[in-house]
């Protein structure tokens, strides 16, 4: 069975068509469902599938709320299933109602520099280490000063890793996007030579868990 | 200036939202018990972790700087 959103018990779940071809099955508990496909085999671990999954996580988060399951995770059969949910029901239905109506966006900043390779002709390896450093204190800063701005709107931010520039992915209600692009706008203008592009909004993926870390 | 939408034709949102798909969401736990002709041997309690291949190096890499 491929697992993909936990929802209400109460909630009807649209009809759907999984990413193997077959009809998505609810199984309930007292507090919570899982929404799950049964699949002949686990499915192809591949941008086009996750995409696929995505999309139909999406439209089951639009119509309910939903926690979404980290794709692709399988498991035994039905049995299996209940098993789960009778295991994780309240942890779940609590979690499922702090999220109710709220998305996630990705805050994406970047600067000149950002991206700047360290193996530049250094003179020496201080020398090196003191670029690093310089690098390592503007993603900081920069992250510091995104994160105040986006907690005007966003309920919770979390930390993302980046390989250049910052990450920050923000909880926010879903009619509250314009807001946030009203106060990244700001911030942009404040703060010359930074950019931010916005993605989403998506289904609460990175606010699953209240256990998170701040840096992922 | 205003900040950009990124949609789901641009590249970077594509990479924010797949690693979103593949790090984030819920992770089930499971349960495994080996055993050899219907004798249980060993049972084993499991955190299922998926996860890109660049955080699992990530990860790897970070375990042996600390035990360095």
């Amino acid at each position: 069975m491929l697992l993909y959103a936990v929802i209400r018990a109460e909630a009807e779940s649209p009809a759907l068509v999984g990413v193997c071809g077959g009809g998505l099955e609810t199984h309930r508990d007292a507090e919570v469902a899982l929404v799950a496909e049964a699949c002949d085999r686990p499915p192809e671990n591949s941008r086009p599938m996750a995409l696929r999954y995505y999309e139909i996580v999406d439209q089951l988060s639009r119509s309910v709320s939903a926690l979404p399951i980290r794709f692709p995770t399988t498991v035994g059969g039905r049995d299996d299933v209940i098993r789960e949910l009778a295991r994780r029901a309240p942890q779940w239905r609590r979690r499922l109602d702090e999220l109710d109506g709220l998305a996630e966006m990705v805050l994406r900043a970047s600067w000149p520099g950002a991206a700047a390779t360290p193996e530049s002709g250094h003179p020496s390896g201080s020398a090196y280490l003191r670029h690093r450093a310089a690098l390592v204190h503007t993603a900081e800063q920069t992250a510091g000063q995104l994160e105040r701005r986006a907690r005007l709107v966003c309920r919770d931010v979390r930390r993302l890793s980046a390989t250049q520039g910052v990450r920050l992915a923000c909880l926010l209600p879903r009619t509250a996007e314009l807001e946030l692009r009203r106060v990244l706008n700001e911030w942009q203008q404040d703060e010359v030579g930074r950019e931010v592009t916005l993605g989403g909004p998506w289904p609460p993926f990175s606010f699953v868990d209240v256990q998170e870390t701040a840096y992922r | 200036m205003s900040v950009p939408s990124t949609t789901a034709s641009n590249d970077v949102a594509l990479v924010d939202l797949l690693d979103r798909v593949i790090s984030g969401g819920v992770v089930i736990s499971g349960d495994i018990v080996l055993g050899i002709a219907d004798v249980d041997l060993v049972y084993l309690g499991l955190r299922l972790v998926l996860a890109p291949a660049h955080e699992v190096e990530e990860s790897v890499n970070l375990k042996r700087v600390r035990t360095s």
